[in-house]
This record gives C-alpha cells, structure tokens and sequence, in this order.
C-alpha cells in the first residue's frame, strides 16, 4: 500500500478521465469512512477527505488499474491523516502506531453498501424523536449547546443520549449484517 | 456488540463506547486517548471500533453531505452523448455559515468529477442497464402451519418468488411451483433459494420434489451434492454438517458429489433407490435405509377470483381524481396536473429546489430529500387507486403513500405506503445476495404488511385504499401483482394528502402519477 504520494504527476488538470472519474465517485463514501476510523471529528474528517481528494486527483496518472482502488486510495488519505495530526495538534488523537493498526482493520473490511443499506434499515427503526436529534446533531449547523439548550438538558445529558442512540444504532447495524450474512 | 463478546477485557464495550464517543466529538483527553489505546490492542475492540466510527462518518456522510459537495460550478465537458445528457440539477446556494473551503483547484477538478459521473450514470439509465428485472421464477402454491425464520423474508400463497430469494422455514410446510410445474414441498426447519427456472439450493433441511409433466433437468443443489431430476419424484434431506440424503420415489435421479464434480461420473438413482453423500464427495447407496417420512405435496387451496379480487372496483364509475405525467419543465411546486394537459386543478406542494420537472426524460426528477403533496381526503365508501411509475436511480429509496400533514421536509410518510429501494442487493464478499424484505410497505409507520419486495428500477407501484369496510384496508400491488395488503389499526380519518417522497441523497423518477376512486 502507498503511504505516500509520488513525485509524479503533480499538476493539476482539468481534463478528467472518465474511469478515474468513475473510481474516484463510487469510492468517495468508502474513503470517507476510511479517514472518519482516523480521524473521528467531522471538522477533521471533512478537511482530510478534501486533501485526500485533491492528492488522488494530481496522481491520478499513477494509479494502475490492475489493482484495487480502495487500498490505493487509502494510501494517500492515511498521508494526509498523518499530516493534518502532526500540522493541526488541536484535539487529541491516537498515536500514529495505532492508527497504522486502526487503518489496516478498516481496509481489510469495507463493506460501505452493506452497512448503509444496514444503516437505512436501523435508522427506521429508530424512535422518530432519536432519529431527529441524531440527524439535528449530525448536520452540524447548530452547536450541540444550542441543541441542549433548546430540549432544557445539560450539554453533557444530550452527549450521553447520543451516545446511547448511536451505540444502539451500531448494535442494530451489525446484527442486521451478521444476520444477512448467516443467511 | 457487548462485554459479552470479550470478557476477557475489563472494560470492554461500555467503555469503548464512552470513549470513542469522546473522539467523535473532539472532547476526549490524554487520559482517555491512553485508556483507547489500551482497549484497541485488542483486535476484536479494535472491530468494534472501526464498526461504531462508520455508522458515525455514515451519519456524516448523510447528513453534512449538502454542505461538502456545494462547488464551484465547472464548465460543461463534451461526451460521447451529449445530445443524451440530461441537465443537470442545480445546486443550491450553500448557506453563508456552511461555505466550505475548498480550493477553487481541487473544487474544479471535483467538480468535472461529478459531473461526468453523472453523465455516466445517465448514459448508462439510457442505455438500459438499470433494467428491471422480476425474475419471478416461482410462486408459494400451498402452505401448511409455516413459520419463518426470524429476519427471513414471510412468503404467503400467491407470494412469487424470484431468482436469489431464500425460504428459510423455522417449522411447519410450504410448497412452491416453478413456472414450468415442478413442484417442491420445503418442510421446515430448512432454507432453500430459488436460483434459475430449474434450478434451486437446498442449505439445510429437507425437501421433495416432483417435476412437471412436461419439464425436465431440474438441479437440486445442496452443500455436498448436486441432483438432477430425470423426469421423477424424490426427495432431499440435508444434515447438520452438510451431508445429503437422498431418496427416489419415481423415475430416475442423477447424483454427483460437489467433491468430485467434473472428475467422477453421476451415480444413478432409480426409483426406490437411496444414497448419502458425504462433504469428502463419497457417494454411498444405502440398502436399507433408515425410513424418513417426506411429504409429496400439499392440500391446495381453493382457486381465488381473478384479480382485482381482494377489493371491488366498477370501472364504469370510475373517476379520475388527479392525473399528473409530469410532462413539462421548472419547478413542481406550485403546479398543477391540470397545466400540463392532465387532471386536477390542485396544485403540488413540494420543496422549492431539487424537485423539478425533466422535458429531456419526460418526469419529474428529483435530487433532494423531501416530500411533494396533492390533497387527498377519502370518503368513506369508495375505493381509491394511487399510482406512480418510480425508478431511484441513485441513493437509497424513494415512497409514495398517505399521510396527515404536508411537511415538505420529511420524506416519512403516515399511512398506506409502499418504499422502493435502489439496490436490494447485498455483496458479501464473494457472493451475492436479495435482502428479503429490503423494499416494504404497509399501513403506517409501525409495522409493514405482506411481504415486500425485492424489486429494483422501472416499476409502476399502485396502492388501492379500500374505505368500504369498516376497517379501511390497503392493497399493495407492483404492476398486476398484489405484493401484500393490510388493514389499519385504527381508520385513519385524518388523511389529508397523498405524497410522493424520497429520502436523503437519493436522486429518483416519477412518472404517471394519478388518483383515480370509484364506488363498487
């Protein structure tokens, strides 16, 4: 796997090749996860994935089709984790060894439609109530105070109610994976 | 997902769960970070790591997706097609407190990315690989005291089973005809999938099978064997480490062993005959074997009117409500069926982006999460036909339904709705499988009805509410066939609307909609 981006190819142009193109949007959800197992903060996730776009874009010459996109792809967002954790030290995250180990679980079993056809089926599952707290949370336009505020909870009594939820969501989501599997 | 599934780790899963939430949400400390690293030396905590952050980059994903892939707009890149490619929607202002920062560069180039991946997903919608394809192979003729699986897909007579759909029985009979009038009785517990039009595969559990008067070669497939059915009766019994027994009642059988397939010629059955097949591809003919009661068929019931036969419509007094082709260009909301040549003056209330009429595809195409609305209030006594051709191109799934209010912004629906999904296929690893189920419908939001579906691209989807009775019913239908029918726990009175709704990131296609009711 190429940890690091070669020296090849490093300008930008806006002529795409229509494979690559095709590689690079069906892989985006996938490598977004990738980068989320790295980098679980969504302000660090969203800055990543935008490097890890732009690096795949200039060394798109490079890639060779004979092998498999994700890995290759997670090659360069792995760099660009790194280099957002030794650049950015604002919050606190595993050591670099770890996360080498974290990567390695993450690309050995992607699984990216399963688990959002999974996810789909356990959302629904979900009181209306949690579902709209976890979406107001997850959208990101309203800090999780302001959300506390207006349900009169504490800050720290919603971040445990979204835990909660986000941990049954979890459980749902793999035994829904573990039962299609065993079936 | 529980300390369960790790004891040996103190700690475990509660406090893996504390902790990561911690790190999702940039308050976790150095004394977490440590007590993190301690628990991920494990390699099954670590499983359960990976697992939680993706449903959380998931939900992510989802949900902020709006505000990452507002870009610059690049310039129209020419294609192969050009006079094929349909314009694409526009994308909304992003809101101030949202820009994101791309670099106009890397906004550029991934913009010409998507772009001309949706012109790829276009041409292909053009070229017909989206093809919907039933591939209803066979139908549950009989049933006798069957209960299913748990998670398993619920069959019931008249249900039509299609190509990769698996019956997995917890107990009791079922009975299923091919299309060519082979019949096999399943007697659970057992799981077997329908796979061609004479082809199936037993996993577990027991089975018989008797051909049609005119059919042939039909295969039973089991985990250590292969059958073929020469023009006979037999029977098919899997163990618990994949042995096969089987047993001749008619005619001829071929029986290979999956060991030794290619190497070694089929044994051959006669009537009478029995044989064990073993994983090692041993083939072993039984003298005396142990005698095992299989079930040959199963009492049918009686034959049920043509269809429509659950409810009475009167054609002659028929009238048509809202008809809507959603032929034309701009905007849906604020529109009318009847300005553009159809029926019903009421007008569409739908979100004001992202739902828009396509003259070059002829339907209303939508790229954003929501609902439309026309007003529909039911009388009593009438039989109503809601109907809508969808296709969810991309995303996850798109609905039609009934419902109390008109929120524009919430594609859950209240009563009487059928869902569709884009894939109802799952990979798993190297093989693939149908979701049973992945596609329902039903009353109301606490319990679908019937069975579901499996069914994928182009399908015209009509649900019939039924006011007639006291208790209003609903009948599901995907063109002629009644996937499933329910009656509501309590009438619901208060239906105002009917609604066409798709859910986030999903890109779908109407067409035909209408509202037509009659009195029987």
């Amino acid at each position: 796997m190429a940890d690091q981006p070669m020296n090849r190819g490093d300008d930008v142009s806006d002529e795409p090749s229509e494979d690559f193109v095709a590689l690079l949007v069906s892989h985006q959800r996938q490598v977004y996860a990738f980068i989320a197992t790295l980098l679980p903060h969504a302000a660090d996730i969203e800055d990543v994935y935008q490097q890890t776009c732009l690096a795949l874009w200039k060394k798109r010459d490079l890639y060779d089709t004979a092998r498999d996109f994700f890995p290759w792809a997670c090659g360069f967002a792995k760099h660009e984790a790194f280099k957002h954790i030794r650049r950015d030290s604002r919050r606190v995250n595993l050591s670099e060894e770890m996360l080498a180990l974290v990567a390695d679980t993450a690309i050995a079993d992607p699984r990216p439609d399963d688990r959002s056809l999974a996810l789909d089926i356990c959302l629904g599952k979900l009181q209306a109530d949690h579902r709209d707290l976890l979406r107001r949370c997850y959208e990101g336009t309203q800090p999780i105070k302001e959300i506390a505020t207006a349900m009169a909870i504490s800050a720290a009594a919603l971040t445990m109610r979204l835990q909660r939820i986000r941990h049954a969501v979890v459980r749902c989501v793999e035994k829904t994976l573990a039962a299609w599997e065993g079936s | 997902m529980s300390n369960a599934s790790n004891p040996s780790v103190p700690g475990g899963s509660g406090d893996l769960a504390r902790l990561t939430a911690a790190m999702c949400d940039g308050t976790a400390t150095h004394a977490d970070r440590d007590q993190l690293e301690r628990l991920l030396a494990s390699p099954l905590l670590r499983r359960e790591y990976v697992a939680t952050i993706r449903v959380h980059a998931e939900l992510a994903w989802r949900w902020r997706k709006a505000a990452r892939q507002i870009v610059p707009r690049p310039r129209p890149k020419p294609t192969s097609r050009p006079q094929d490619a349909a314009p694409l929607p526009a994308q909304p202002e992003p809101p101030a407190a949202r820009a994101p920062r791309w670099r106009v560069v890397a906004g550029t180039a991934l913009a010409a990315c998507i772009v001309i991946a949706a012109l790829v997903v276009i041409q292909a919608i053009d070229q017909g690989w989206w093809q919907s394809s039933t591939n209803s192979l066979a139908r549950v003729v009989a049933s006798d005291g069957a209960v299913w699986q748990p998670d398993a897909a619920v069959y019931a007579i008249d249900d039509a089973v299609a190509a990769g759909d698996v019956l997995s029985l917890a107990s009791g009979l079922v009975e299923i005809s091919y299309a060519d009038g082979t019949a096999v009785v399943l007697e659970g517990p057992s799981s077997f999938e329908v796979r061609a039009a004479a082809d199936g595969r037993l996993t577990s559990g027991r089975l018989t099978a008797t051909l049609g008067a005119s059919s042939k070669g039909f295969a039973v497939h089991t985990p250590s064997a292969v059958i073929t059915d020469l023009g006979t009766q037999f029977g098919v019994e899997v163990d618990a480490n994949g042995r096969t027994d089987v047993r001749v009642f008619e005619g001829l059988v071929e029986l290979a062993a999956v060991a030794s397939l290619g190497a070694v010629a089929p044994a051959r059955l006669a009537a009478g005959n029995a044989a064990e097949v073993d994983d090692a591809g041993r083939i072993t003919l039984l003298d005396a074997p142990a005698p095992k009661k299989f079930v040959l068929s199963l009492p049918k019931p009686a034959p049920r009117p043509p269809r429509p036969r659950d409810y009475r419509w009167n054609d002659a007094a028929a009238v048509m409500l809202h008809a809507d082709s959603f032929i034309g260009s701009g905007a849906l909301a604020g529109t009318s069926p009847s300005s553009r040549g159809g029926t019903g003056e009421a007008t569409w209330v739908a979100p004001d982006t992202g739902w828009q009429l396509d003259s070059g595809r002829n339907a209303l195409r939508v790229t954003s999460a929501g609902a439309a609305f026309l007003p529909f209030v039911p009388d009593r006594g009438r039989v109503y036909r809601v109907s809508v051709t969808m296709h969810v191109s991309d995303g996850s799934w798109a609905a039609i339904g009934l419902t109390e209010k008109a929120n524009t912004q919430i594609a859950g629906l209240d009563h009487a709705w059928m869902l569709q999904r884009r894939t109802t296929t799952l990979r798993l690893h190297d093989s693939t499988k149908k979701i049973p189920n992945a596609a329902y419908l039903g009353p109301g939001q606490a319990g679908s009805v019937g069975r579901g579906d499996t069914l994928t691209g182009e399908q015209a989807r009509t649900i019939v509410l039924d006011t007639t009775k006291p208790r209003w019913r609903a009948f599901f239908f995907a063109g002629d066939e009644l996937l499933g029918q329910g009656e509501f726990d309590t009438t619901p009175a208060k239906i105002s609307h009917v609604a066409i709704s798709v859910f986030e990131n999903t890109t779908a296609e109407f067409r035909n909609f209408s509202i037509e009711s009659c009195r029987p």
